[in-house]
């Protein structure tokens, strides 16, 4: 699990999405392993999923997510009013004294938004993260959790998973990240979840490639 | 499911996503909403949705009206269910 920072370019082989068949047989072996899973047609379909999951009024935590970006899930959440936004209160607090109320808020929201890295043909999540600021909310912080999946994502097995966040997905979120804050990203933490029998996690897979 | 994506119709489709169409089609074929949501791997909600889109877009008061919509769309023939 390198992260080095290379000129290395991003696999294309992680960037094809996957056919609409093979999206149900996953969406299935999710199922099978827990996860509540649904496939959207579009991107426009899969907002309307991941609004449905939230009550109004709820409390609505996420981490950057291109994904959500991209839907206009994002805008949904901190601007419409509907729900209670988690994201803009934590950027309100101030990291140097306030850092506890910052890692409580985060770590336990009502509703968890974001996205994975790489979803696998048996039923199976991958998140890669720098901070792991998303990852223990996912784990199991947070009460429900809505991950929003491109197409592009689904792997055939785990070996397969890491070699995408290495080979992909690592490059283009450290390209954003330089762009974004000025520093480098890194592969501090790697989260796995092969099965949820809480019935906490919702993954909606769509059918178009989203996101990194 | 790719006999549900094939060639569109005219008679007065156009106005419909192929999302849509792809409902029309199962409303068509009888299916409910929660069996639609069922064979789409979407919410029964999402369904209802996109069949009130459907009936909106085509000025049709019910399913029973859609359903005759598609056939005289030509989008489903007669014994020609999936």
């Amino acid at each position: 699990m390198s992260n080095s920072q290379t000129a290395v370019r991003p696999n294309s082989e992680f960037a094809a999405p996957a056919t609409r068949e093979r999206l149900e047989r996953v969406a299935t072996a999710l199922r099978e392993n827990g996860f509540r899973a649904l496939i959207a047609a579009d991107q426009e379909e899969a907002r309307q999923l991941v609004l449905e999951q939230l009550p109004d009024g709820a409390q609505v935590h996420q981490g950057a997510s291109v994904t959500l970006d991209v839907l206009g899930v994002t805008a949904d959440i901190e601007q419409s009013g509907r729900y209670a936004a988690v994201r803009p209160g934590l950027y309100a607090l101030d990291r140097e004294t306030q850092m506890n109320e910052i890692r409580r808020l985060g770590a336990s929201p009502d509703y968890m938004l974001g996205s994975v890295h790489a979803v696998t043909d048996e039923g199976s999540l991958v998140v890669a993260s720098a901070s792991g600021s998303q990852i223990g909310a996912y784990a199991s912080g947070a009460g429900h959790v809505v991950l929003a999946v491109g197409s592009q994502k689904v792997v055939t097995d785990l070996e397969s998973a890491f070699r995408r966040i290495n080979e992909y997905t690592f490059l283009l979120e450290d390209e954003r990240a330089q762009e974004a804050y000025g520093v480098h990203s890194a592969i501090r933490q790697l989260l796995v979840i092969n099965g949820d029998p809480a019935g906490r996690i919702t993954v909606i897979l769509i059918d178009e490639a989203l996101g990194f | 499911m790719s006999d549900l994506l094939g060639d569109v119709p005219a008679g007065g489709l156009e106005v419909l996503t192929e999302r849509e169409l792809e409902i029309l089609r199962l409303v068509a074929a009888g299916l409910s909403n929660a069996e639609i949501a069922g064979r789409l791997f979407i919410s029964p909600l999402t369904a209802k949705t996109h069949v009130s889109h459907v009936l909106s877009k085509l000025q049709c008061r019910d399913r029973t009206q859609l359903v005759a919509k598609a056939y005289e769309s030509g989008l489903v023939a007669p014994g020609g269910r999936d």
